[in-house]
Formats: C-alpha cells, structure tokens, sequence
C-alpha cells in the first residue's frame, strides 16, 4: 500500500476539502450570535405611558432629536444601528425640514441638531451610542453635516475619526436642490415626485417631513411671491415632468405660483386650509396614476399616505415648535410609519377628533385586531397629558 | 511576473470563497456597544412599563389607564397580594364593558384596611352601573374589611372566601356572569402547580371576561365542578395545563361539562407560546399568533415568568382598547429560543408600502434586572417590518436561498475541477488551469458545462494543451478563458470598492451618471479587468506556447482583450445595473447575500454577450479556442 501515492489522488483531496466545508457549515448552525450585550443607564424619569399613544419626551429640540433617534435605534446589535448621522444647526428649522429628505434608505440616518461651531454633549454622547455603520455608496461616512457648520464642529469629528460630508448651500432654496442632487447621486436619477412646500411657513412645511422620510421624495421650496430660480433648475431636471405636490392653503402658496409649476409637469395642491386640515388631507390623500414607460416596461406613480381606515400610526406635533416636529419625522422611516397630525399644547383641533375617530379600529375579533398607535412629541409643555390622553382613546379599539 | 500573477490569482480566489461569508461577519460580530445612555426607554416596537415592584408597576399601569378624575375607573378590583389564584381568578371582572382596576393589597402588614381606603380613594370609582352603583369589590381574605370601606362612603362588596382560591374563584366566574353575559367557555388551571403555567390565561381572562377555575392537582372540588355547571349549553372548557401534569387526568372528569380542549407545554416559556399560539375556531376561543391570520397586527406582554404579581398586574393593561397575548421569560438578558422563534415567525411584512402594516408592539413590564435593555432591542427588532420579497435583515428569502445553493455550487465545482485538471490534464498551462477554477468559483454548474464541452473526448496524449475543436467550442473556450480571470477581478474590485466606500463625486450637471457611486464601480470593475487580463492574465496564460516577451504578447493582445472584456461586460453590467437598481430598488452591500447573487447572474449574462464578441475573434483568427 504506497499511502503517499494515495495522498495524492484527487478522491481522497475532493472528499476531504468537501468534508471541511461541510463540517464548518454545520458548526454554524451551532453559533448563536450574541444580540444581547448592550447595556443601558438607569431610567431617569417616568415616561407618560397610553396603551395606544407614548410620549417622546425632550424639552428642547436637541433632546427630542436624541429621543427620537433612540426610539428608532436601539443599537443593541449591528442591525439595529443607523448607516449614518444627519447634523444640522439649531435655530433654523429650514435646513432641519430639507436634511429630512434623505434620512429614507439607502442613507438610512436620524437628524440631531448641532451648535456651529460646537457639538453639545448630549448630541456627542448620543453619535457615540449611534455609532453608525457608514455609508456604503458614499465612501463609508458617518457623518452628513447639512447647512452652516462651522470649523469647530469638524474639528470635533475629525478627532472622533467620523469621516463625514459636508453639504452646503447659500440659501435654502439652493440647498434643496443640493440636497435633491445628492440624492440622485444614488438612485442615478432625479426623483420625479417633489413635494413643494411654502419657505416661510413652517407649519404647513413641516408636514412634508414624515412623507419624505418614508419614501425618499424631494422637497423644494417656494416663496409667496414666485418660484425661485434654484427651484426652477430642479424641477427642470427631471427627465420627463415632474409631479408636484403642494402643501399649503392660498395664501401661502397663491395660485399665481401654482401656475408658474405648472411649466414643470403635473401639479397638485394637498387639500386643506389650516396646517391641522392640511395634515388630515395628506393624511388621507392620495394620487395614482402614470410616471413614465416605454415598450415593455411602465412605471405608475403613487403620492400619498392614503389613510382612511384602522390599522395605522400617527406622529401628534405642535407645529409651534418645528424644530421639535421635524427630527420626529424619521419616525416614519423604520417601525410605525406613519403621517404627522397637528395638536395644540393643550388642545386637539376638531378637524383632528374627526379624523381620529373614522380611522379609529372597532373590535373584530381577538384574532385579528387592528390597533391605531401615535407617538407624542415633546415634553408637557409642547404638548400637555389631557391631549396625550384624549388621542390616546380614540387611537385604542372602540369597543 | 509569474509569481505576481500567481498571488493574485490565488488572492481572488480567497476573496471570491471568503466574500460571501463576509456576510455571517454581520449577525456575529456586533461592532462597539458604549453603554447607552438612554432618555427614555421607548423603542419604535416595544414599549416598558418600568417598575421596581409590583407596587411600582400597579402604579404605572394605573396612571397609564386612568390618567384623571374624568377618566376614573367605575370599578375597583382588590386581591389580596398573597395568592396569585385569588388574583389571577379576579381579572374577569375587568373585561369590557367593565372599566376596572385591579390593585393588590399588601396583607403582610396588619393594617391593610387602611391601605385599601387609600387605594379606594386615589382611585374614586365612579360606581359599576351593571353591579348596581358597586365602586370596591373585595376579593378573598381582605373581604373582611369590606365595613372599613363601607364606613368610609363606598359602595363595597365583598366575594369569595378568606381561606379557599377554589370557591373564591368560583364566586367570581359567578360575579363575571352578571357583569357580562353568561359565559360559553372557561379556562381551567391547576392551582398547586407553579403560578407560571397558569398566567398565560391572565391576558385573555381579561380581555373577553373568561373565567378562570381552579383544579387541584388531579383532584376537581365541588366548587369548581358547581361553577362549570353553570356555563351556558355548549360550552367549552379549556385545559391549560402541560401535558402529563396530574391536572391533564381530569380531562375526562371535566367533559360531563363542556368539550374539553387541552392547552399546554412542558416549559414555562412553551406553555405561554402555546398558548398565544392557540386556536379553536368553534368557539372562537384562543389568541392565535401564527401565519395563518391575515392581519399579523399584534400586541405582546412580556414578563417574567417567576413574578406573578407582575403578570397580573400589568395584565389589566390589555383590558381596554389593546390587547393580546402574555409571553413569559425566565430569562434576564436573552430571549428564550420559543420566543425568539414565535415573534421571527411572526415577524409583519408588507407588500405595497411599510406604512400598510400590519404593525405589532410589545409592552415589557419591569426594569432592566428583570428584562435587559438588549432584549428589549432584539424583540424591537423581531417587530420590524420588512418588504415580503427580502424577509428583511437576518431573513433568508428565495432569492437570498438560491444565492447560497449556487454558491455551494460554486464551491463543489471549483474543488471538482481542480482534482480534474490536476491528474486528468496536468499538461495545460498552470495560469489556464487557475482560470478555470476561478470560472467555476463564479459560475459553478455554467463553468462546469464549459468546462466538460472544451475537453471532452480528450486524453493524455494531446500534447502542450492544444486541443483541435469544433468552432462553437473554440469560441467557449475562448470565452471561459478570458473570463476566467475577467469576472473575478470585477467581481473583487467591485467587493473592495463597496467594502472600502464607494467613490461618489456629487455633480450637479448633465454628466452626473459618472459621478454615482454605482457607475464608478462599474468604471472601475471595467478598467481592472482590461488592465489586468491585458497585462498580466492573458501574457501568463499564453506564456507555455509563444516564445515571445512579456511586452510583445501585451502588444499582440490588448486588442484582442480589449474587445473581449467589452463584450463581457456590457451583459454583465448593464443586468448587474438591472438587478441592483431595479429589481432590487437599490444596490445592496457588501456584507449582502444578495450582492453577490446579483454578481453571479450577471455574469451568466456576461457569458452570453461575451460569447458574441469572442466568436468574432476566433473566426477573424484573433484569439485561439485551442488552448
């Protein structure tokens, strides 16, 4: 028996590479990943708690970016982390309602608010928890700083080694644009459903956010006196036209203006004449139809939350504080999609109750409930216990 | 020269066996986790009534459910917090249309009367109109000081017996039928076993009103057997014991009054799935969390399974306007295997838009000591929607399984035809003989096929590896040989340019294809693989035959490459463009299966176009199909 010959023969190195691979998948089937090594500080203060509707607490807009962004990654494990961050200064809610276009995948990141010149410990201690994964598509950064932000913040990131992308422009008409741009960087196209919304009316504005985190369309901005040109040179890249959608009554955006985008392809306006009507119509709105197609293929458009049953969430803002309203946008990214409807500190508009209460589910059976869910946003102040409460019942099942 | 080409040949083989397992790197290795500090403990699917002690948590639940005077409970449910069978026996009275709360009050302490008047007092029933204006019920032992409550200006009744959970339990499925209608069913659970196998029943005890009976061990008392009696004709009794436990014994006993239906699993945990899981469609009877319900909208308690008071207490949050099955864990800081299996199976998947749902949120009852902030991240991830067709992050969905199948493919050929060319073709050139293991680590069975055309019907005697074919196999050949080398090196500049980051150059112009980061890993895959087959693969694969220089072969060549690997790629690229942007909707990672199935398909339709361009070439003489 010549055991070095056999050593050779292939059989003998087919059979044994085949065994190792075969033993070393099946010891896999044996590993269990470890999902539970995070831990957590001690819970500060008690929550309000609803069955159906949870408070988002935060006192300013700094915190309530990080309790958002705490509620949509926990971060316990690789999965549940961000790909990358959004920074955007404070004290200007335009540049917060313009990043929140791309928070939607593939960039898949929450928005926290920065000073300019300087991180403020709560947004720093909570990058370090995000931890994001980088961006894949845009050479692995971390960190997308949008708006004014100056040296210091940058300094402070280069420390940290979180590689990051500036994106800047000079007004915020021109940052929209930019920021459509970019997101055309990944789709290699320009998005051909655009929401349009008033520049100097954040509460209507704002509307648009929880739209765009969902779905990725574009916002671009209009001012009461005409379309600006940054504005225009967007729409005009679409490849075909552009399907606009306004947020905002006639004031805001006057039908001179709508006319005016009309140039640019299919125009409709979001019914309703105050910001919390506004927020029901796009609610409950929707429009269908074509976008483009040739020979064999056909693309359809659909626009809108189309919500007109049980079965859905709501984000409840104060469209007081915007800034406050916009970080909580991304909730509508991951989890419990859903629109923003508008309260006031200490009341729920009437348009509201109406709304609450046609979506509101009836008990079917045990098996197959449908259950309403609505995140609060901010602290008492913003929005006080009696309106968490009153939501809170007509989100739960009427029985 | 040689050597050079030989490391990287053997390093793309590494890469193309090592890259796809990069995506098990993913579910193992978990990255740096800083302890989190946390502002609130809310997730986007799970919920935590943070608590201390079941005083704590009663609180909580209390204030989440009755908020102010105007949304004040009618009724007050009070259980002495000594005997989980009182309490537990207790929760049907606060099924709908009751608005009641349950508290437990503390009978250590010997002046609980005074407790139970705070309790009354914090709470203010407004007056049960269906028990006639009753604000404080008073379960058990602590009815006797029913009077002190009395005396203080409530409506007070006292119910059941001081010293017997069994007619105690008894006298409230009796109270429950006056509240609601005469029951149809009822749930009967064995009382000196351990309280965990029977708390499943807390969520639908006060959900529907069901009452809960007690049976002793094997032994069925009169006042259980009296109260079953008196369900309505046609009832069913529902057993929820685990198999072989003494209780299981009654069955037969039990059915002189209803349709016995039994419901249990041996481990806590099993018990409580199986009874989530649990369905019986006569009676309607049973939560039934599994894919065969449309809607998969759900909402979970979760508790552990050795904290009785817990259960019960946090139960009552699922008696209004949400409810849903009670899961128990024994575990502090993992989720036992059966939950973890029923919530990954049920995990909501959406078909149109994630904003259509069904939507699922867990509520967990406790502080982290008794259920960690990282389980509470995973059961979060267990809710979270994902589109049907991907099954989401850590599921394997049918394209995902046909990627792994090909790869193993891929493998058994590879390692197929190395044996091969080692013994049966040993006088090929060593660099052809790479190309065709690396042909097959992409293309398994396709290179397997080539593989076999090109050299069947040839033995040893065919002398330095020329081999006289018909022109559709020379032109496979020719081919196989070219991308033999050519989708490997695209395939790993692709994986190290998207490992690394893709490079994106944001440009505002017309010309902003070129700057993405999809079209410069195309560029950029294309370039190193003219480059190198150009000038390392196709010189050191010709090597053996022509007894020209290195640089003369890259000159007689390039042309010839060139057009080769053009033909290649725009199969390969524009399907690569197809399935990652548009059947995907967006490129996928690295770290992604299906990255990798996508590369493999395009390269079968790279062979396609290939294939064209090189049959061109061997018929104009350009390139050999011999070798």
């Amino acid at each position: 028996m010549d055991f070095a010959r056999r050593l050779r023969h292939p059989r003998l190195w087919l059979f044994g590479s085949a065994l190792v691979l075969l033993i070393g998948l099946l010891t896999l089937l044996f590993v269990q990943p470890d999902y539970y090594q995070a831990e957590a500080t001690e819970k500060r203060q008690t929550e309000e708690l609803a069955p159906a509707a949870i408070r988002l607490p935060g006192s300013n807009q700094v915190e309530v970016a990080v309790a958002v962004a705490q509620n949509i990654y926990p971060g316990t494990f690789k999965d549940a982390k961000p790909g990358a961050v959004i920074l955007v200064p404070q004290g200007d809610w335009r540049t917060a309602l313009l990043a929140m276009q791309i928070v939607h995948f593939p960039i898949n990141a929450p928005l926290l608010y920065t000073e300019r010149d300087s991180i403020p410990e709560l947004t720093k201690a909570e990058l370090k928890r995000l931890d994001p994964e980088g961006l894949f598509l845009d050479g692995n950064i971390k960190v997308i700083l949008i708006g004014d932000i100056g040296e210091g913040v940058k300094q402070e990131l280069r420390s940290e080694k979180l590689k990051f992308r500036e994106l800047n422009a000079d007004t915020p008409e021109e940052l929209a644009a930019l920021l459509d741009d970019y997101k055309a960087m990944f789709h290699v196209n320009h998005d051909d459903q655009v929401i349009i919304v008033p520049k100097n009316r954040p509460e209507y504005a704002l509307l648009a956010t929880s739209w765009v985190a969902h779905m990725g369309h574009t916002i671009l901005l209009v001012g009461q006196d005409g379309v600006p040109e940054a504005t225009r040179q967007a729409l005009a890249k679409r490849p075909q036209d552009a399907f606009m959608y306004l947020i905002g009554d006639d004031e805001a955006i006057p039908p001179t203006v709508t006319s005016e985008l009309a140039w640019y392809g299919h125009v409709q306006r979001i019914p309703g004449q105050t910001p919390a009507e506004a927020a029901i119509g796009f609610a409950a709105y929707q429009d269908f139809g074509r976008n483009f197609g040739y020979w064999f293929r056909n693309v359809p458009r659909t626009f809108g939350w189309a919500i007109g049953e049980a079965g859905h969430n709501f984000i409840f803002v104060n469209p007081a504080y915007p800034e406050m309203a916009i970080p909580a946008a991304a909730l509508s990214h991951m989890g419990k999609h859903g629109p923003f409807l508008i309260v006031g500190q200490d009341q729920v508009p009437e348009a509201v109750t109406r709304y609450l209460k046609t979506v509101q589910p009836g008990f079917v059976s045990s098996q197959e409930p449908l259950f309403n869910h609505g995140w609060v946003i901010g602290d008492q102040d913003v929005i006080s216990s009696e309106v968490l409460h009153t939501v809170d019942e007509l989100l739960q099942v009427r029985r | 020269m040689k050597r050079l080409g030989l490391i990287i040949a053997l390093l793309l083989i590494a890469l193309i066996v090592v890259g796809p397992l990069n995506a098990l790197r993913e579910s193992f290795e978990q990255g740096k986790l800083p302890k989190a500090d946390r502002l609130h403990w809310s997730m986007n699917n799970v919920s935590r009534v943070w608590a201390h002690n079941w005083a704590d948590l009663e609180d909580a639940v209390l204030a989440a459910l009755y908020p102010t005077e105007g949304q004040a409970p009618e009724l007050v449910v009070m259980v002495p917090a000594d005997s989980w069978q009182t309490a537990l026996a207790a929760l049907n009275l606060l099924a709908h249309p009751a608005k009641a709360a349950l508290v437990l009050i503390n009978t250590d302490s010997a002046g609980y009367a005074e407790q139970m008047l705070q309790k009354a007092r914090e709470l203010a029933p407004r007056g049960s109109r269906d028990l006639g204006g009753v604000q404080v019920i008073a379960v058990g032992k602590i009815a006797d000081q029913a009077s002190a409550l009395a005396d203080a200006g409530f409506s007070v009744q006292g119910v059941g017996f001081p010293d017997s959970y069994v007619a105690t339990s008894a006298a409230l499925a009796e109270l429950g039928a006056e509240l609601h209608e005469q029951p149809r069913v009822a749930i009967v659970v064995d009382g000196e076993a351990d309280a965990a196998f029977a708390l499943p029943a807390a969520t639908w005890a006060v959900h529907r009103g069901t009452p809960v009976l007690f049976a002793q061990g094997g032994t069925l008392d009169p006042a259980t057997a009296e109260a079953l009696d008196k369900l309505a004709a046609g009832s069913s009794i529902y057993l929820l014991t685990p198999p072989g436990s003494p209780a299981r014994s009654l069955a037969g006993q039990l059915a002189a009054y209803g349709v016995v239906r039994e419901i249990g699993a041996a481990g806590v945990v099993e018990n409580s799935v199986s009874f989530a899981r649990y369905y019986d469609s006569a009676s309607k009877f049973g939560w039934q969390v599994g894919p065969e319900t449309v809607d998969g909208s759900h909402r979970f308690l979760l508790a552990r399974a050795d904290n009785w008071q817990f259960a019960v207490v946090g139960a009552q949050l699922f008696s209004q306007g949400i409810f849903g099955p009670l899961l128990l864990t024994t575990e502090r800081n993992s989720l036992p295997v059966p939950l973890e299996k029923l919530l990954f199976a049920n995990r909501p998947d959406w078909w149109v838009t994630p904003a259509e749902g069904p939507f699922q949120h867990t509520w967990i009852l406790g502080n982290a000591a008794h259920i960690s902030y990282s389980v509470q991240g995973r059961v979060s991830f267990l809710h979270e929607m994902s589109n049907y067709e991907n099954m989401g992050n850590q599921g394997v969905s049918g394209l995902e399984a046909v990627t792994m199948v090909w790869i193993a493919m891929n493998f058994a050929a590879a390692i197929w035809v190395w044996c091969h060319l080692t013994t049966h073709l040993y006088q090929l050139a060593p660099f052809m003989k790479l190309a065709w293991v690396l042909l097959a680590l992409v293309l398994g069975p396709v290179a397997l096929w080539a593989y076999y055309t090109s050299y069947r019907g040839y033995g040893h005697q065919v002398a330095k590896g020329v081999f006289p074919r018909p022109l559709w196999v020379q032109v496979l050949a020719a081919t196989s040989s070219t991308m033999g080398y050519g989708l490997p090196v695209m395939i790993g500049t692709a994986f190290i340019l998207t490992f690394r980051g893709l490079p994106l150059f944001l440009n505002s112009g017309p010309l902003f294809v070129f700057g993405t980061p999809m079209m410069q890993s195309v560029i950029w895959s294309y370039l190193a693989a003219v480059v190198f087959n150009a000038l390392l693969f196709v010189p050191l694969m010709l090597a053996l035959k022509e007894d020209s220089s290195w640089w003369d072969t890259v000159r007689a060549n390039w042309l010839t490459v060139l057009v080769s690997m053009t033909s290649i790629s725009i199969g390969m690229m524009t399907s690569m463009w197809w399935f990652m942007m548009e059947y995907l909707d967006m490129m996928p990672e690295e770290s992604n299966l299906l990255w990798w199935g996508s590369m493999f398909a395009a390269s079968i339709v790279g062979m396609m176009t290939g294939y064209i361009g090189n049959w061109a070439l061997v018929i104009r003489g350009e390139k050999k199909g011999s070798m």
